[in-house]
């Protein structure tokens, strides 16, 4: 096991490297990137998954150790072992999808300078969850904020990308902001830097500083995890980014600050309080219906998967909050059920937003726009990215059998598992809660119909969308294999969800018997309420469309089959112009939530002198960031206003500033004999 | 009637109740909301038969029919003359739209639950669930004047207060003495009254009942 | 025995189905003084569609071809989780009531695409227009098996009725009287039922089921209209069997179970009547107001839960 663990790491570093011996030829030095990152990648599913399965941990030691860091600061246990094989299973298709993906920047781009980025990226996702030391931890997720920069820009000549690197740059460091200090609490509390100390000191910290660091890790992660209102840097951030990598940092790097999540709540901070499961609820179900309802406004492609991961890691944050919340009204086997719902979910969603990430990459290299506006009948031209997207889109709405419906119906048990807890409260807002998360499903559904049926259906809308072509092969082994896991990953229920419930049975209980999750096929809600079988709704469905589809043809007979044109209302052929358009799509929707759009549209009407014979020129809509508007923009006046005070203790002169640096050391001296 | 059926009986008329409530507020033209507000006195009516039958106080069978004569016969009568006169048949226009009104009338629910459920010492004489129904009762009819235009249906969310009122008064102490009763009663008739004539007076300053206009009055 | 019955069952949806539309379509007639279809005509046509051929749009690629099996497959699918005569289902033990509201969901995720497919205008609104309504009333039919569920402590349908019929009467009339009135208004949104969709309509200003299947013609337009009333079926024996849950026996014994059929075949008569009453007399609400319908639903479904807790469950 360890071996393969070294393996991995050699493949990325050497991987990442050995780009560069190939200088001169692009195609070689990316397939040199792309199939050690593909390497890697494998051997990590394969020790994560043997972690998994046995629930025996490795524990990297090195023989003398490192200062500040000890000798074991590297280990896998059973949760790290789930991410890892969460980011590892999502390079795999990444990295073939990349290795066709990539040929856009031969001869632009510094190609083995992004394989190396590619690679240690996806090495510092890794590190980030092994680490077991604040040292170790702060500089992955250092290395992983700046290589996802580079990425991020990696289309730096356009001012949008370089735009979107600042805010993310300024956001991540802002939260790493939050989570230095909740490990600099931690550790002032527990005098040690290795995070088993922590776990050995969470039971004697004091409810005041426990709260303290539960909030500043709330802020943190949640800022990377894209929680609203920290989300504003993800849906700039993470569409400006080259496909493969909008795919990882939306289906994997989001996951690693909801693991680092689990791992403060459940490990660090020892018995959890109630109010932060509602916290974490709040956030929760305030994420997934904003994200939603502007993924729902979006003619960005990428920028509406964007959002919509908002809405995901918002049902990821509510399975959590609501395993808290169970674990605190003293009902772990259902808390146990919440949290597993919630893993297996960041799972799904890294399966199918992946996919999505890389459908849109295959339409953006196809058509060279990522504006659905512009799209249409893609489906004749790249018949294979619009099955691929078609699936990803049904997993995401949560329709059965895909993986998205299994967590959801987790999910939505989770929820209503509250019922069964004391207190008014609980009982009320977990069944609101449950149907509002319904509300997202439809939602989601709706706009993923949008998305798919404006790009890939109907007629092409404009020449780049007629001129599409499909990617190549690697692009769609990439996006087939991970169509085909969306399947396999809702089928293979029975097999997957034991594994997680073991899981998140170390998280919330201390129970360790056997609480049965499945029965056979059965997956089984432990209240007894409910229980569902994926294989046997696939088996039934496919059996009931060969009965229709035999009896109709043995009662009927066959028929003749011509094609037409389509209605057009006896005018002389329809033109593209004339279909549904996106923004026209989700019009209903826009209108009755329009207190939060709070949409503006402007009409600039020109007559020839008749009113009747209006022909309006010039047509605008649009919605307000609302997030935007109302916190940040007063948050940057608010620096502007301060540094522009700031100013006045800047004169310019170097005796002023010598006298500054006097009088703190002073002040310091003093303040250190006054405390002392 | 068995004694098993009344709870279960009682229980439904309280969810009518509420349900009543709701109509005054969904209501797509001023005339619904009256009738839903003659019909949530209907049955505020019958539950006071109900509980005059369970706990053997007679007096409270003649407020139940000074319920039903007055508020489910003689004020929406005034109400349906009063819009003839007026000549208002208009949608009910409110602030906020119906869903959230809705659901903010949800919240107000649970919150009147909640905070009776917490009370100490609250004996009452009925169905426990009927103090945070009259509680809630309360609340919404001052939602109601708050959140509605029209002046008209102001006083039905005074009048719905009046009904909260009542409710609670018959589920607390088995309904307060006959003859305050009366008085109440009445005192609801005469208010009617002057609004009405108060309405058709700042219909005549203003042509036309919106309460937005009043605050033209201001200097 | 068991296995027979529940295949009757499935069949008997299936084709009682085009027997409650033809219900209401005479009902409607009847009182706008027409003398309104034959009892067979309901099936003679879907047989004549059966039969007939089709012209498909240029511009529709496979989804258009897939969406009608997927439709139809989905809505068969529901049908078969539901008791029907007797306390059992064919497939009631394989998911819940949850898994219920995303198979119906499938199929009409599919057929929203469909829609979408041929590049008309016709399409696009309809496609928009159901993906709003549903959004809107999918959420308040998952509150309401939440509802029903808190009461029942199952989730699953022929629990949820099973544990229904075995509660006294007054108090299966009080915990899910609410709930019933969500339930109806979500029927008459899912089938396409004034006041929310006008069925009988070719005006684009109104249409919502209709603008999507307009693309259709034969053997696909008849999986589509048979999925469609199967659908309206499928609602109204919730309506019937969730909430009149008595009378259905729970062994196979021939009597009972023609007894059961008889009942059956009653409760939907009168469910249908009160659909087309409501038909009869009402105007089609403009579509921004169906989301205030909906949400009464929404109340409702909550309001229902709500009442349960304050008296307390099992009360």
């Amino acid at each position: 096991m360890g071996k393969l663990v070294l393996a991995q790491f050699l493949f990325y570093v050497l991987g990442g490297l050995a780009g560069f011996l190939r200088r001169k030829n692009p195609e070689h030095s990316n397939r040199i990137a792309c199939v050690s990152a593909l390497a890697a990648g494998v051997s990590g599913m394969f020790y994560s998954a043997g972690i998994l399965l046995s629930g025996k941990g490795i524990a990297l030691s090195f023989r003398g150790g490192v200062p500040l860091c000890g000798a074991v600061f590297l280990e896998v246990d059973a949760l790290s072992a789930f991410f890892i094989f969460l980011i590892s299973f999502l390079s795999v298709p990444v990295s073939i999808f990349a290795l066709g993906y990539n040929r856009e920047y031969f001869g632009k781009k510094n190609v083995p300078l992004l394989g190396l980025f590619y690679n240690f990226f996806l090495l510092s996702m890794v590190l980030v969850t092994m680490a077991r030391n604040i040292f170790v931890f702060l500089t992955a997720w250092e290395i992983m904020s700046l290589v996802s920069y580079f990425l991020v820009v990696t289309e730096h000549e356009n001012p949008k990308a370089r735009r979107a690197g600042l805010l993310y740059f300024v956001m991540t460091h802002a939260g790493t902001a939050f989570i230095a200090g909740a490990f600099w609490l931690l550790f002032s509390a527990s005098g040690a830097l290795a995070f088993d100390a922590f776990r050995a000191h969470a039971a004697m910290l004091s409810p005041g500083l426990k709260n303290v660091v539960f909030f500043c890790a709330l802020v943190g992660f949640g800022t990377k995890a894209g929680m609203i209102p920290f989300h504003i840097w993800l849906p700039e951030a993470h569409p400006e980014a080259p496909s493969p990598i909008s795919a990882l940092m939306s289906g994997a790097m989001i996951k690693t600050a909801i693991y680092a999540l689990l791992r403060f709540i459940f490990f660090f901070l020892g018995p959890v309080y109630f109010w932060w499961g509602a916290v974490l609820l709040g956030f929760g179900i305030f994420s997934v219906l904003v994200g939603i309802l502007y993924a729902l406004m979006e003619k960005d492609l990428k920028r509406l998967l964007a959002f919509s991961s908002i809405e995901n890691i918002g049902i990821i944050l509510l399975g959590i909050g609501m395993g808290v919340v169970l674990i605190s009204s003293r009902q772990p086997i259902f808390a146990l059920f919440a949290v597993a719902a919630a893993l297996y979910h960041a799972l799904n969603h890294a399966a199918f937003k992946g996919l999505l990430f890389l459908g849109a990459g295959s339409v953006l290299s196809g058509t060279h726009t990522r504006n659905i506006e512009e799209l249409g009948g893609l489906i004749k031209k790249m018949p294979w990215t619009a099955a691929c997207f078609l699936t990803g889109s049904a997993a995401i709405s949560a329709l059965p059998p895909l993986n998205g419906f299994v967590s959801e119906w987790m999910t939505l048990l989770a929820l209503f598992s509250g019922v069964d807890c004391e207190g008014f409260g609980i009982r009320f807002f977990s069944v609101v809660l449950a149907s509002l998360l319904g509300l997202a499903g439809a939602l989601a559904a709706t706009c993923f119909v949008k998305a798919f049926g404006i790009a890939f259906l109907g007629l092409p809308r404009s020449p780049r969308a007629e001129c599409a072509r499909e990617g190549s092969r690697s692009m769609k082994i990439g996006m087939i294999t991970l169509a085909l896991s969306c399947f396999g990953l809702g089928l293979a229920a029975p097999v997957i969800v034991p594994i997680l419930g073991k899981l998140s049975g170390e998280l919330t209980t201390e129970i360790s018997g056997n609480i049965p999750l499945i029965h056979g096929s059965f997956l089984v809600f432990p209240g007894g309420w409910s229980q569902i079988s994926l294989p046997w709704v696939f088996g039934v469905m496919a059996v009931s469309l060969s009965v229709i589809a035999a009896a109709m043809t043995v009662f009927a007979g066959r028929v003749s089959v011509k094609t037409g044109p389509s209605w057009d209302c006896g005018m002389r052929g329809l033109t593209p112009r004339m279909q549904y358009s996106g923004t026209g799509y989700s019009k209903p929707i826009r209108r009755i939530f329009s207190f939060l759009y709070q949409p503006s549209r402007k009409v600039e009407v020109e007559d020839e002198g008749y009113s009747v014979l209006r022909t309006a020129k010039h047509f605008e809509s649009g919605i307000r960031p609302l997030f935007e508007e109302t916190i940040y923009r007063p948050m940057a006046k608010f620096a502007l206003y301060f540094s522009e005070k700031a100013k006045r203790i800047q004169t310019g002169h170097i005796q002023i500033y010598l006298g500054y640096i006097f009088v703190t050391l002073l002040a310091l001296l003093l303040f250190t004999r006054v405390s002392s | 009637m068995s004694s098993e059926w009344i709870p279960s009986l009682v229980h439904f008329f309280g969810m009518m109740l509420l349900v009543a409530s709701f109509g005054i507020i969904a209501a797509p033209q001023i005339m619904a909301s009256v009738r839903a507000y003659a019909v949530h006195s209907f049955l505020l009516a019958v539950i006071t038969v109900l509980v005059a039958l369970a706990g053997h106080v007679e007096h409270l069978l003649i407020s139940a029919a000074l319920t039903v004569v007055l508020k489910t016969v003689v004020i929406p009568r005034v109400f349906s003359k009063m819009i003839h006169r007026l000549g208002v048949r208009r949608e009910v226009e409110s602030y906020a739209n119906v869903p959230f009104l809705l659901l903010i009338s949800v919240l107000l629910l649970f919150v009147s639950f909640y905070v009776t459920s917490g009370l100490r010492g609250l004996e009452p004489v009925f169905s426990k669930e009927f103090v945070s129904i009259a509680i809630f009762t309360v609340f919404f009819g001052m939602l109601v004047m708050i959140s509605v235009k029209k002046a008209m249906t102001q006083v039905l969310g005074l009048l719905l207060i009046e009904n909260g009122l009542f409710l609670l008064g018959i589920t607390m102490t088995f309904g307060m003495p006959l003859l305050v009763e009366l008085g109440i009663s009445f005192d609801v008739l005469v208010a009617v009254f002057i609004m009405g004539i108060f309405m058709l007076k700042i219909r005549g300053a203003f042509e036309g009942i919106d309460i937005d206009d009043l605050t033209e009055l201001k200097g | 025995m068991t296995l027979i019955l529940s295949v009757f069952q499935a069949v008997l949806i299936a084709g009682f189905a085009p027997a409650v539309s033809w219900f209401i379509k005479k009902m409607k007639a009847v009182s706008q003084n027409r003398v309104g279809p034959r009892f067979f005509q309901v099936y003679f046509d879907l047989i004549k569609l059966f039969r007939k051929g089709m012209v498909i749009s240029g511009t529709a690629s496979w989804v258009f071809h897939a969406a009608p099996y997927v439709f139809f497959g989905g809505t068969i699918a529901a049908a078969l989780m539901l008791p029907v005569i007797w306390k059992g289902a064919l497939c009631g033990f394989m998911g819940d009531a949850i898994l219920f509201v995303y198979l119906l969901a499938l199929g009409r995720f599919f057929l929203v695409l469909a829609a979408l497919d041929t590049g008309t205008a016709f399409g696009g609104m309809g496609s928009s227009r159901e993906m709003f309504l549903s959004s809107l009333a999918e959420p308040a039919l998952l509150l309401s098996f939440f509802s029903i569920g808190f009461h029942t402590k199952t989730l699953s349908l022929t629990g949820m009725m099973s544990v229904l019929a075995a509660d006294s009467p007054h108090r299966v009339i009080f915990f899910v009287s609410l709930a019933f009135g969500a339930v109806l208004i979500l029927a008459i949104a899912e089938s396409g039922r004034i006041p929310v969709d006008n069925p009988a309509t070719h005006l684009e200003l109104t249409m919502v089921h209709e603008a999507m299947v307009l693309e259709y013609s034969g053997r696909y337009l008849a999986l589509l209209e048979w999925g469609h009333q199967i659908k309206q079926l499928l609602f109204l024996t919730l309506l019937a069997n969730l909430f009149f849950p008595w009378g259905i026996p729970d062994t196979f014994n021939a009597v009972p179970i023609v007894l059961s059929l008889l009942l059956y075949a009653g409760k939907i008569a009168v469910a249908a009547w009160v659909i087309g009453w409501i038909e009869i007399h009402f105007a089609k609400l403009r579509l921004f107001r169906v989301p205030d319908f909906l949400a009464v639903a929404f109340v409702l479904a909550l309001l229902s839960f709500l009442g349960q807790l304050m008296v307390g469950r099992g009360a």
